[in-house]
């Protein structure tokens, strides 16, 4: 049974006094893979901020909901406690804060009632750092910290994993990994897939999508979705680009 | 040991921490000063503090020249403001009681509460060993182990040293920081009273714990100890505790808990036999020697580190006679002995540890005689099927009589029960009683080697458990002719906490029983490749006369049978506990962990002088969290000679304004100081801090490493000076400063000084300032933490390479201000 994860209604959000969202609507439902794509500047990493309640963007109409759940004002993390993660862009670094005490408080705050042992937990977080090829010593490393880009990705997927979220968005996941890592990378994409996970992949090109098919595709252009098709849609964006879709 | 453990055990120590209020190191009671010269300062006051002191000439000459320097010395005004500070109106020297107390028992009592309430623990006479706590500004209590004396160690409050060791003390006193230094020096010089003095010979090392403990009280009243270090030629003078691993067992009365899992506030019995409060858990990481003690009942080894102190006779002392080498243990000799606490590694073979019955018993009435045959029985043969609610035991054949014995008393109770038989193999006897099932299940637990009994069961008056365990014999054990013909009980049970439960039962009914383990097996003897779990037989003979253990009151003397020592390299773990500072591990009395605290006052200008001559090695460590109602201004320096090592280790979290600098003056060839710093300035907090190092000779290292954190308005400043002196050829210095302000108010200043007059020198400098981003918070808000988490794990980020330097207990200290201040603190920016 497929259920709707994530229904966004007509969202409008500013940065600043600037409008960014221009009345967006989507849903996705469990186990499906939406691609978001769309020219540089179109709003689509504004789009992923907004949904995790990032403080830097006003949402001036509309609404976001998560398994039915209003969450348009709920904090960030409120909307991880029901089951939305982000793989960000550009992952920040945050230099004394290891990797292994940041992943245990925060599966401990979104699973409180399993109350893994420390043993067990970092057993299965070392499990998944290697299907993602991550040294285990990254462990005791700090967030990012002097990471290069294919790490930072990682990283993310690592997390994305772990954590075991019900809708995923990926920002550009693929950009900065090598072909071997994407490839890693999507396999634990259709492994979560399979668990009826609800995707949402951000991508300006269609790198990714050429392991991972999207049923559904929407084209961003300046705040607005201008058009929802399917694979056949990211396809011709390869070959054309996306001055054919008017908005 | 994984890195994250030891972060995990932070976070858990933390939390275990964070309903301790902060009140408790902010009180003030009402003691009546025996001995006061009132408020102000002039000469008739100086020489009055000397007077009362006994002071000799020379002694009373260079504080009334402090005097003069005090006063012909303006206000310092390059720093935080000092302008109200009313000198006027302070009291320098108050005295608390008679005289200084000798012992434990010759402390007044309403000290003893302020004690207390500090958390500071009160110990035995013996143990303080060497640790002298500081009442106002008179020592009130100190003492000296016979070891260190012996070795040549000197430590004891100043005043008292200037008494016995004139000649020592005038060699040092102000040499490394003289009145002329400082306005606040010269005000110490003047008016100081206690403080430590602390000599260690040519050679020898300490890894005794030195702490002073200081406590000030009225609101006005001043502190100036005056403390001096001075680790003679390749002495070394380290700061060690006495830990457990993390598996001991430690009896908390009606069961046994891993130290691991113990926290804050739970319950341990002490060497009294009462249950006492855990005031605080300590965790140290740990490389040296860990012993494994095993007394004459060998289920019990355990192991500890070398310097624990365990409550223990020595053989010596109570031995009658020597024959054939060996001794004679007088058993009226004995029981006269007193236990004393004594450090593992100065215990041996014969010697006596204490095992400890507990006291507290709580009769219960529906705990009659048939419900405790029946669980006695249950214990031994019986097993719950949860599947079929039914509740069953098995007996052999020979067991017949007691099979018909329990299908009785289950029927007289009016239960439901069914007795069965296979001919000449065994008897079942089973009942779906549902009550029967709870009870049993409920107090004895539900499977043979996860049998435990209940606390209400452990706290039953000893007849009643004396009932319930012949029952569990009549079931499983045996009875034995021993050579020597006692008879001996013996009981088999799966479980190891049965068997320690078991143990501590019958210590309440002066009956020691020993427990041995048989190992896990291979089936070798079945035969089948079936493996035989891990046994642990329990064996008493019910005249302890036959045994080698005494019995005196609710104390056991059991002798030592073996100690071996190992390499370990790994966390280990200590308890502080309320009220007799001790707690049981597997049933044996040790001594618990004595702890660094902090203190109030208003204005606090204390001096530490630290002499480390060629080739020793001083670590100086100390973490202050004062009310903000204080002015700490101390002066700290160390001279360092030729091939010396000083470390100094300083966390700065209280106050209202602090300075401070501790300087390192490298005197000779390859002399090294490190100098690690932490200051929080909280809200209207100013904090002043950094470091000196001076290079006066060649091939001198040193390196400063501050970080500074600005919560709210608070204004931190690092402030340092290196200077190369000429000729002090390829020295080298790194200054390292980092700033985390939180607020959009918070402050940091940096004046870095550098004079480098050596070409060959070579010097460093970093300095860093940032901000708690939104991004780095939204990133980890996205990821499940709360704002509060975040920014609590940014800042403790930002310290994290300082925080692996410091003792463990300051780090779980740190980390709970953090928490506090960040939680008190609401939205960020």
């Amino acid at each position: 049974m497929s259920e709707t994860v994530l229904e966004i209604k007509n969202l409008k959000a500013n940065v600043e006094d600037k409008e960014i969202l221009k009345g967006i609507n989507l849903t996705v439902k469990s186990g499906e893979i939406h691609a978001l794509m769309g020219p540089n500047g179109a709003g689509k990493s504004t789009l992923g901020e907004v949904l995790i309640g990032h403080p830097n963007y006003k949402i001036t109409s509309g609404k976001i909901l998560i398994n039915s759940r209003d969450i348009t004002n709920a904090a960030p993390e409120d909307r991880a406690k029901l089951g939305l993660f982000l793989a960000f862009q550009s992952p920040i670094s945050i230099s004394g804060v290891k990797i292994s005490s940041f992943l245990r408080m925060a599966y401990n705050n979104l699973y409180p009632e399993e109350k893994m042992p420390l043993k067990d937990f970092f057993n299965m977080v070392k499990a998944v750092m290697k299907d993602v090829d991550m040294d285990e010593s990254f462990i005791s490393r700090s967030i990012n910290d002097g990471f290069s880009g294919g790490e930072r990705k990682r990283f993310e997927i690592l997390q994305m994993v772990v954590l075991k979220p019900k809708i995923v968005i990926l920002d550009e996941i693929d950009s900065g990994l090598d072909v071997d890592a994407l490839k890693l990378v999507s396999a634990e994409i259709k492994k979560m897939h399979n668990q009826n996970v609800g995707f949402l992949i951000i991508t300006h090109y269609q790198r990714i999508l050429k392991d991972i098919k999207p049923e559904f595709v929407h084209v961003l252009k300046d705040g607005k979705i201008v058009m929802n098709g399917d694979k056949s849609t990211s396809d011709r964006i390869e070959d054309e680009g996306y001055d054919w879709i008017t908005g | 040991m994984e890195d994250y453990s030891k972060d995990e055990e932070i976070e858990k120590l933390t939390e275990s921490l964070k309903h301790s209020k902060k009140s408790d190191f902010e009180f003030y009671d009402k003691i009546n000063p025996v001995y006061s010269t009132g408020k102000g300062l002039n000469g008739k006051i100086v020489e009055e503090i000397s007077e009362i002191k006994k002071e000799p000439e020379w002694m009373k000459r260079m504080r009334l020249k402090a005097l003069d320097i005090f006063f012909s010395k303006p206000m310092p005004t390059w720093g935080p403001d000092l302008s109200e500070i009313n000198f006027d109106e302070l009291t320098y020297y108050t005295k608390p009681g008679e005289s200084k107390a000798k012992n434990w028992d010759d402390v007044p009592d309403q000290i003893k509460e302020t004690f207390n309430k500090l958390g500071i623990p009160q110990m035995e006479q013996k143990y303080l060993a060497g640790s002298v706590a500081q009442y106002d500004s008179e020592g009130v209590y100190g003492s000296l182990r016979k070891e260190w004396e012996d070795k040549g160690v000197i430590f004891t409050d100043l005043d008292t040293a200037v008494q016995k060791y004139p000649d020592l003390v005038k060699e040092y006193y102000c040499k490394a920081i003289p009145p002329s230094d400082n306005k606040f020096a010269a005000l110490n010089g003047a008016v100081w009273s206690g403080g430590s003095f602390l000599y260690v010979p040519k050679n020898v090392t300490i890894d005794m714990p030195l702490q002073t403990y200081f406590r000030l009280n009225g609101e006005q009243s001043g502190q100036f100890e005056h403390t001096i270090v001075i680790a003679d030629e390749g002495a070394k003078v380290h700061y060690i505790e006495g830990c457990l691993p993390e598996d001991e067992l430690v009896s908390q009365g009606d069961k046994f808990t891993e130290i691991y899992d113990l926290y804050t506030n739970d319950e341990v019995i002490s060497n009294t036999g009462n249950k006492r409060k855990i005031a605080r858990k300590y965790v140290h990481p740990y490389n040296g020697y860990m012993y494994k003690i095993t007394p004459l009942s060998a289920g019990n080894a355990f192991r500890a580190t070398s310097e624990h102190p365990l409550l223990s006779i020595k053989n010596e002392g109570v031995a009658s006679r020597i024959r054939n080498g060996k001794y004679e243990i007088s058993t009226e000799k004995l029981m006269k002995a007193t236990p004393e606490y004594r450090r593992v590694d100065e215990l041996s073979t014969g010697d006596f540890m204490v095992y400890v019955s507990p006291k507290e018993t709580v009769d219960d009435p529906s705990m009659d005689g048939n419900i405790l045959k029946i669980l006695g029985l249950y214990t031994a043969r019986g097993s719950v099927s949860l599947g079929t609610s039914q509740l069953s035991f098995s007996f052999c054949n020979s067991g017949k009589e007691i099979a018909y014995e329990l299908y009785g008393i289950i029927k007289a109770l009016g239960e439901q029960v069914d007795i069965s038989r296979v001919p000449d193999k065994y008897y079942t006897v089973s009942t779906h009683s549902k009550k029967l099932i709870d009870i049993c299940s409920d107090n004895a637990g539900k499977y043979a080697d996860q049998k435990v009994f209940s606390g209400k069961i452990m706290k039953l008056p000893p007849e009643k458990q004396m009932l319930l365990l012949e029952y569990y014999r009549k079931g499983d054990g045996n009875i034995y002719t021993r050579k020597g013909s006692s008879r001996a009980v013996r009981l088999l049970t799966a479980s190891k906490m049965l068997a320690f439960q078991v143990q501590e039962m019958l210590s309440r009914s002066s009956i020691f029983a020993g427990i041995t383990i048989r190992k896990a097996s291979k089936g070798h003897t079945n035969g089948n490749g079936i493996n035989s779990k891990e046994q642990y037989i329990i064996e008493y003979t019910k005249n302890i006369k036959f045994s080698r253990v005494r019995h005196k009151d609710n104390y056991y003397y059991v002798p030592i049978k073996k100690i071996e020592r190992e390499e370990y390299n790994d966390i280990v773990y200590n308890l502080e506990v309320e009220t007799d500072d001790s707690y049981l591990v597997k049933g044996f009395a040790v001594h618990n962990c004595t702890a660094p605290k902090y203190n109030t006052s208003s204005l606090h200008t204390a001096i530490v002088e630290i002499y480390a001559r060629k080739h020793s090695d001083v670590k100086y460590t100390s973490v202050q969290n004062w009310s903000d109602s204080v002015y700490n201004l101390p002066v700290k320096r160390a001279w360092v000679d030729e091939g010396a090592h000083m470390d100094w280790v300083t966390g700065e979290l209280g106050s209202k304004v602090t300075m401070i600098y501790p300087s390192s003056y490298l005197r000779g060839r390859g002399a090294s100081t490190s100098n690690l710093q932490i200051t929080l300035a909280t809200k209207g907090t100013f904090k002043d801090a950094g470091g000196k190092a001076i290079h006066m000779a060649p091939d001198t290292t040193s390196r400063i490493v501050s970080k500074s954190i600005s919560l709210d308005d608070g204004l931190t400043a690092y402030r340092g000076l290196v200077r190369m002196n000429e000729g002090a050829k390829n020295a080298k210095s790194h200054v390292q400063c980092d700033a985390l302000l939180i607020n959009n108010d918070s402050k940091n200043y940096t004046y870095p000084y550098d004079e480098i007059y050596e070409p060959t020198a070579t010097f460093s400098h970093e300095a860093t300032v940032g901000k708690i981003g939104t991004e780095e918070l939204t990133y980890l808000r996205s990821r499940g933490l709360s704002e509060d988490e975040a920014s609590s794990m940014i800042v403790l980020g930002f310290m994290d390479d300082i925080m692996k330097e410091i003792p463990m207990e300051f780090a779980v200290e740190m980390n709970r201000l953090v928490k506090l201040e960040m939680s008190k603190m609401g939205a960020v920016g």
